[in-house]
């Protein structure tokens, strides 16, 4: 993907341009608002990664200016400002999506891509992983030539890892997918959730499908 | 600015009252005396007619006693009589029937209208300087004109009118100043009132305003702001030491992580020791991170923003969904969650704020209920809102502890050393009531301590809309 960042942040922009960078996206960083502006008028991005509180020309209004001017490129909002009017505030200035700092690097990436799927060509009815296979209008999931059999939290719990193939899903990611809520609470509900499921998928093969990344979240994909 | 300052001067409430106080005053000095010049006007008017009634009479008995053949003796007794009333500047005239000028008086003042007849019979008429009156006599004979000066009573009435004006003088003058001072007393309990809030500031709120104990509504002004000084103390107080504890909790993972950085850097090690290293610093981050949202989430309560969206909630769908997403762990844990009366509830709220006190109340049901336990929630519709009850066969809470589990922070003596594996932020309940009382509703816990917990909300279907 080619990605343009505004972030005034050193730390926050010099760390998300090395991740996108070795992820193998194209990256660049701008650390004012009215530069963002320019180089999202001049060039043809993918995606913008847009931090609301910036010197010079702010967030919401570099997205209001490129809206109006016709520039469709889809923008992600980063800001420390959680309540719900700001994020109102975000999405009726024009951007496609919002995130709350602090956050996994592993979610603003999901949904850079999530936001590039959405703009592309429909998804194919199957997913497949490896051996893996999920049937979308079935609702069919087999790995090998195994029927498993799934709950309807468990179906959604694993459609939502394959369509991330291969990337790290976090526990905030996948709480808000299935209870829209990004609940965080001290008992392991999402482990044990994924722990079924894994059961279920890994009976009789040696190799679990699903991968635990420590600190982070989850990951699918054939080992 | 002298206008201005003026402005100020005159916008004061002292000002205002003495402004009125002396308008009011001065308008009731002049009235006053305004009607006793009229009343003292008018009795030296009664005192003129009667003086000319009385010299009429006794004019008419004396031509008629004495008849027109002494005619020479009349004049010179009527020129005698005006000698004598020469301070009134009596004069005396004789005319005949038809009006015919006869005789006059000395001192009959030389004049136009003195050579007739002006005016009605019997009515007093004033002309020039002159009150004068005439009528027929008895025996119709004659027409008889007595006059006097007005100078005198004129005189009178402007020796009064200078005293008069002399006194609304020096009223115009004291008036205002008396009213000044008058004003002064009144409004000085609002003067102290106003000082002592001055000196008032948030770090010392232990001075209260004076409350003189006369029941009026400047100590019903006094009793309000100190009410409300207390109110504010307390709030203060619980902010300060709710800062004070968030503090301390961010400490101990910052402690953490500086620690573990420093020691990871005091010797060179394997690339798989600091990749360990940062693994634990992310989980640390999650901690603070967690730490850190739920602490701008009872801010945000604090506020009244919490919970402000108010849509439909379909309230049976939002817990079942909630009991789905907590039944796994429970089972795991060897702990049967179920539901006991559930009831279809729809309510006026903010879906993800009452998801987040559903789920808050479940984790802790499942963190303080052994193996083999059970959880039931129950769902109950009323007339005008709901009842949520979690209970379960945990731990239960300690007597002493009841009181105090939903403030921010508290944690059970008991449970701080056993349940370390458990250990949360201390803000779950604290939240939780945040959102239901943004609901306009109430929480409260029960317990047997060792037989479990139980908690209940109540709901009502339209809570009052928050002004955004």
């Amino acid at each position: 993907m080619e990605l343009l960042v505004v972030e005034d942040d050193p730390v926050i922009g010099r760390s998300l341009r090395q991740g996108f960078v070795e992820a193998g996206d194209k990256c660049v960083w701008a650390k004012e608002g009215d530069h963002g502006l320019e180089l999202a008028r001049s060039q043809q991005f993918e995606a913008i990664v847009l931090d609301v509180l910036l010197p010079k020309l702010d967030g919401l209004e570099v997205v209001r200016t490129l809206r109006t001017e016709g520039v469709k490129t889809p923008v992600i909002l980063l800001t420390a400002l959680g309540s719900v009017e700001e994020r109102v505030a975000g999405l009726k200035a024009g951007a496609d999506d919002y995130l709350v700092k602090p956050f996994a690097f592993a979610e603003l990436k999901a949904r850079l891509e999530a936001i590039g799927r959405r703009l592309g060509p429909r998804a194919s009815p199957t997913l497949q992983v490896g051996s893996l296979n999920l049937d979308l209008s079935t609702r069919r999931v087999a790995r090998g030539d195994r029927d498993i059999d799934l709950t309807p939290t468990e179906f959604s719990l694993l459609e939502f890892l394959m369509r991330h193939d291969g990337q790290v899903v976090t526990r905030k990611m996948l709480c808000e997918h299935l209870w829209e809520s990004d609940w965080e609470g001290s008992t392991n509900v999402i482990e044990v959730h994924v722990n079924r499921l894994r059961g279920k998928l890994d009976r009789g093969f040696d190799q679990s499908i699903i991968q635990t990344v420590r600190g982070r979240g989850y990951a699918i994909r054939e080992a | 600015m002298p206008s201005a300052k003026l402005k100020v001067v005159f916008g004061t409430l002292r000002a205002r009252l003495t402004f009125w106080i002396s308008i009011v005053a001065f308008l009731l000095v002049a009235a006053a005396l305004v009607g006793v010049r009229e009343q003292l006007r008018q009795l030296f008017v009664d005192r003129d007619n009667d003086f000319i009634q009385e010299e009429m009479a006794e004019i008419e008995d004396e031509i008629i006693d004495r008849g027109p053949q002494h005619f020479d003796d009349i004049r010179r007794d009527m020129n005698y009589k005006a000698t004598d009333h020469s301070r009134r500047k009596l004069f005396i005239q004789l005319f005949s029937r038809s009006g015919e000028l006869l005789w006059s008086s000395v001192r009959t003042p030389d004049e136009e209208w003195t050579a007739r007849i002006v005016g009605t019979a019997g009515e007093f008429i004033v002309l020039g300087k002159h009150r004068v009156l005439h009528r027929p006599l008895r025996d119709a004979s004659h027409i008889v004109r007595v006059g006097i000066s007005t100078e005198r009573s004129d005189n009178n009435l402007w020796l009064f009118t200078r005293s008069m004006l002399a006194v609304g003088g020096v009223a115009l003058l004291l008036i205002p100043v008396i009213g000044y001072v008058l004003a002064g007393r009144a409004t000085r309990p609002l003067s102290q009132i106003i000082d002592t809030a001055a000196r008032l500031h948030p770090a010392q709120l232990n001075e209260r305003l004076p409350v003189r104990g006369t029941h009026d509504e400047l100590d019903r002004v006094s009793q309000t702001i100190n009410g409300l000084l207390d109110r504010i103390a307390r709030y203060l107080q619980r902010s300060r030491e709710f800062n004070a504890h968030a503090a301390h909790e961010l400490r101990t993972p910052l402690a953490a992580i500086q620690s573990s950085v420093e020691v990871t850097l005091l010797v060179d090690r394997t690339v798989e020791e600091y990749k360990e290293e940062l693994l634990d610093l992310l989980e640390e981050f999650d901690r603070l991170r967690l730490l850190v949202n739920q602490l701008l989430l009872l801010a945000e309560g604090d506020a009244g923003r919490l919970g402000q969206g108010r849509e439909p909630v379909r309230l049976d769908e939002l817990v079942r969904r909630a009991i789905e997403m907590f039944q796994a762990v429970a089972e795991s844990e060897g702990i049967r969650l179920a539901v006991g009366t559930f009831d279809a509830v729809t309510l006026a709220g903010d879906a993800t704020a009452l998801r987040q006190v559903v789920n808050n109340l479940l984790d802790n049901a499942v963190k303080f209920t052994p193996l083999g336990g059970s959880i039931t929630v129950d769902l109950t519709a009323e007339a005008h809102g709901c009842v949520l009850r979690v209970t379960d066969t945990g731990v239960g809470i300690a007597e002493s502890d009841l009181p105090h589990v939903f403030e921010p922070f508290y944690r059970s003596e008991k449970l701080q050393s056993s349940e370390r594996s458990h250990r949360g932020t201390g803000l779950g309940l604290s939240i939780c009531r945040a959102i239901v009382e943004a609901h306009d509703g109430s929480i409260r816990a029960e317990s047997t301590p060792g037989r479990g917990a139980k908690f209940t909300i109540r709901l009502p279907s339209h809570p009052a809309a928050k002004g955004i």
